[in-house]
C-alpha cells in the first residue's frame, strides 16, 4: 500500500516536471515540408514499479518532429499500442496512414542497474521490420538512449547520421534583475537539459566549440569594456584565459586539428586576423590591412580561412589561403554578408546576409556561387550549422527578446523557440560528441 | 544619481540654448526638451541641440550658454570630410582661462556603419581635448558602441573603430595618449532597446568614461 502511495506520488511529480520542462522549450515550427512523412512511435512497454525518468517514445517522436521531415502520430488516435514484434498488426497502421512505425521495450537489469531500451523500426506499406537494436544505460542516462534512438531511426530513414545525440551552447542574459547576468550554458539539442558553464555580469559573445566537443572558446568583457578570451572545459568547468593584447581579442575559432586558435586582435589599432598556437601561445598575424577583418572560420581540412572584411568598402565574405596567404572575395550579393562558415562537407558557406533591410541567414553554394537565403525572420545572426550539415540554429528576435531559431539548409523548414524570460544567443552548435 | 543630475543640467542646458535660438528650432525639438523622460530622451535633445550650437556660434545667447561649459568658445570648424585623418587640429583659444571645466556632456553619436566625426560633434570634442590637454592627469577610457543591425564582432570592430577616431582627434588637439584609453563594447551595451532608426541613432556613439 505504501508503495502504490509512493509511485502514484511519483507520477505526478513526473507530470508536473514534464509539463514545465514542456512549457520551457517550446519548439514552434513556422514553415514546414510539404508532405512529411508519418511516423507512430508507440509508448515503449515498461514492467518496472518505479517511474521512469522519462517517456522515452515521447523524447523520441519530438526529436523526429523537429526536423520537419517526419510527423508523429499523437498515442490518443493509436488503435493498438504493441511493444513486442509479435503485437504488430499492420493494419492497424495503414488505416492510420503511417509510413512507418516504431515500437519498444524497456527492461531494467539488477546487476549492471542499467535500463535496456529494445526497438524495433518497420516500414508500414512494405510490412517489414526494417531495423532492430539495443542500447542501454543508467537511469540519468535515458534522455541520452532516447537521443540515441531517434539517430539510429534517422540514420536508417534518411540516411544521413542523426544529430539528436549533439549539444548546443548559447548565452542566455537574464533582465529580469537590476543587475545583468550572463552565463554559458550547453544543452541537448532540443533545449532540455541546460547546464551552466559560465557566468559574468558582464557580455559574453562568441562561442566556440572545439572540434573534439571538449571545450568552448569565448569573449569576456571585463568591467571597463576590455576583451579577452577565455576557454571553458565543458565537462570539469574549468576555464583559462588565453593571452590578451592591447585593442579587441575576440572571435575565437579552434582549428579542426584543436591545436591553434584564429582570433581577432586590433593593437595595430585596427581589427585584424591572427593565429595562436594553443601549446606554445606563440602569435602570427594573418591578415594586416586597414579595413576590418574579423569572425576567422577554417575551411574543414583546416587550410584556409574564412573572415569577414570591409576593404571592399562593405562587410563581405573573404577566404584566405594559409600556405600562401591569397586572399579571395567570396560574396558579391547583397549589401552586408559576415560570420560565414563552411559546412563540414565544404560544399557551402553559411552568413549573416542582408540584402536590402532585414538581416537573414544565406547560404552560398561554393561550386555555383549561388546564394539562398534560407530564414524569414529579421536580425538573424550567429548562424551554427549541425555537424550533419542539414540544419542550423541562429539567433533572431522574437517580440523584443533574443531568441534561437532553427531552418534546414534547403530552407524548407523554419521553427523557433520563443524565450519566457530574458534573451538566449550566440547559439554553437557541437560536434558529434562521444 | 550622479549621471540623472548629470542628464537634468544637459536637458537645462539645452532648452535654454534652443528657447534662444531660432524658433523653429524649439518647435521641432520641443517635444523632446519638455518630456520629463529619462536618459534617452535627454539625450536626444542634446543631439538636437548640437547643430544648432555649431551653426549659430556667433549668436550672443549660445556663446553665453555655452560659456558655462566651456570658456574656449570659438567658431566651429568648417564641416569638410567626415574622415578624421584629414582634420586639421583646429587653432588653441587665444585667450587663456585660469582653468578648462570639463564639458558636462560625455557622448557622441555616428552615422550607420561609420566612424567619421560628425562636423556637429567637433565642439564639444574640442572642450574634451582641451580639458584633458590641460589637465594631464586627467584620464579617459574612450568607450564605441554600435547598433545591434549586423553581426556582433562586426560591431566590436566598428565600436572601436568610432573610440579610434575620437582618440585620433583628441590626439591632434593635443592630448596624450597615454591619457587615453579605447575600448569597445559593440552592440552589448545598448542605451535605447527599441527598433526604430531614432533608437538606433542613440546607441551609435562613443562615450567619455573619465577615470
Amino acid at each position: 500500500m505504501k508503495d502504490r502511495i509512493k509511485i502514484i506520488v511519483g507520477i505526478v511529480l513526473g507530470m508536473m516536471v514534464s509539463a514545465y520542462v514542456q512549457a520551457e522549450f517550446k519548439f514552434i515550427i513556422t514553415r514546414g515540408y510539404d508532405q512529411p512523412t508519418t511516423v507512430a512511435v508507440v509508448p515503449f512497454c515498461w514492467q518496472g514499479n518505479q517511474v521512469m525518468p522519462e517517456n522515452v517514445a515521447h523524447v523520441i517522436a519530438a526529436d523526429l518532429s523537429r526536423t520537419g521531415q517526419y510527423q508523429p502520430l499523437s498515442d490518443e488516435n493509436m488503435l493498438s499500442q504493441p511493444c513486442r514484434h509479435d503485437q504488430v498488426y499492420f493494419r492497424d497502421w495503414k488505416l492510420l496512414q503511417q509510413d512507418y512505425l516504431i515500437i519498444g521495450d524497456i527492461a531494467f537489469e539488477q546487476v549492471s542497474q542499467k535500463y535496456q531500451i529494445t526497438y524495433r523500426l518497420y516500414d508500414v506499406v512494405r510490412e517489414t521490420n526494417i531495423y532492430a537494436a539495443q542500447v542501454s544505460g543508467t537511469r540519468d542516462q535515458v534522455r541520452d538512449l532516447a537521443h540515441l534512438i531517434s539517430d539510429g531511426v534517422y540514420q536508417k530513414l534518411a540516411g544521413i547520421r542523426g544529430v539528436f545525440s549533439t549539444k548546443i551552447a548559447y548565452v542566455t542574459l537574464n533582465t529580469e534583475n537590476a543587475a545583468p547576468n550572463y552565463r554559458i550554458e550547453v544543452s541537448d539539442a532540443d533545449g532540455y537539459r541546460p547546464i551552466e558553464l559560465y557566468r559574468s555580469p558582464n557580455a559574453i559573445i562568441s562561442l566556440a566549440w572545439s572540434a573534439d566537443g571538449r571545450k568552448l572558446a569565448f569573449t569576456h568583457f571585463d568591467n571597463d569594456g576590455r576583451t579577452s578570451i577565455k576557454v571553458v572545459d565543458r565537462i570539469s568547468k574549468a576555464v583559462e584565459s588565453l593571452p590578451s593584447f592591447p585593442g579587441i581579442n575576440s572571435a575565437a575559432a579552434f582549428s579542426p586539428d584543436g591545436k591553434n586558435i584564429a582570433f581577432v586582435n586590433s593593437k595595430t589599432g585596427n581589427a585584424d586576423i591572427y593565429l595562436m598556437n594553443l601549446q606554445t601561445k606563440a602569435v602570427k598575424q594573418l591578415t594586416n590591412h586597414w579595413s576590418i577583418d574579423t569572425e576567422p572560420s577554417w575551411s574543414p581540412d583546416g587550410k584556409q580561412l574564412l573572415f569577414t572584411s570591409e576593404r571592399g568598402g562593405r562587410p563581405q565574405i573573404y577566404q584566405l589561403w594559409l600556405d600562401t596567404g591569397r586572399v579571395e572575395r567570396l560574396t558579391f550579393e547583397g549589401i552586408y554578408n559576415a560570420r560565414g562558415h563552411y559546412s563540414s562537407d565544404g560544399k557551402y558557406v553559411i552568413m549573416v546576409h542582408q540584402s536590402t533591410q532585414s538581416f537573414h541567414i544565406a547560404a552560398l553554394d561554393v561550386e555555383t556561387r549561388q546564394l539562398r537565403i534560407l530564414t524569414e525572420t529579421e536580425l538573424d545572426e550567429s548562424p551554427s550549422l549541425a555537424p550533419n550539415g542539414t540544419m542550423l540554429v541562429y539567433g533572431t528576435q522574437d517580440d523584443g527578446r533574443g531568441v534561437l531559431a532553427w531552418a534546414s539548409v534547403d530552407g524548407e523548414l523554419a521553427s523557433i523557440m520563443p524565450s519566457e524570460t530574458g534573451h538566449v544567443r550566440e547559439p554553437a552548435w557541437s560536434p558529434y560528441l562521444q | 544619481m550622479a549621471k540623472s543630475n548629470l542628464l537634468k543640467i544637459m536637458a537645462i542646458t539645452a532648452t535654454i540654448t534652443l528657447v534662444g535660438c531660432a524658433s523653429k528650432t524649439a518647435t521641432d525639438a520641443g517635444e523632446g526638451a519638455t518630456s520629463t523622460e529619462a536618459a534617452a530622451t535627454a539625450t536626444e535633445v542634446v543631439e538636437a541641440a548640437a547643430p544648432v550650437v555649431t551653426e549659430m556660434a556667433s549668436a550672443e545667447t549660445v556663446a553665453s550658454v555655452t560659456e558655462e561649459a566651456a570658456p574656449a568658445v570659438e567658431a566651429a570648424p568648417e564641416a569638410t570630410e567626415s574622415f578624421i585623418l584629414q582634420f586639421k587640429a583646429p587653432e588653441k583659444p587665444a585667450y587663456s582661462e585660469p582653468a578648462v571645466v570639463r564639458p558636462m556632456v560625455n557622448v557622441v553619436y555616428f552615422d550607420f556603419d561609420k566612424a567619421g566625426i560628425n562636423p556637429e560633434f567637433r565642439k564639444l570634442l574640442d572642450q574634451h581635448g582641451d580639458y584633458l590637454a590641460t589637465t594631464p592627469g586627467a584620464k579617459v577610457i574612450l568607450a564605441g558602441h554600435a547598433d545591434e543591425r549586423g553581426t556582433r564582432e562586426y560591431n566590436l570592430a566598428l565600436g572601436e573603430r568610432r573610440a579610434y577616431a575620437v582618440y585620433a582627434y583628441l590626439k591632434l588637439r593635443g592630448v596624450a595618449p597615454d591619457q587615453m584609453e579605447m575600448v569597445s563594447y559593440g552592440e552589448e551595451m545598448p542605451v535605447s532597446v527599441g527598433k526604430s532608426e531614432a533608437d538606433y541613432a542613440k546607441n551609435r556613439r562613443v562615450e567619455f568614461k573619465y577615470q
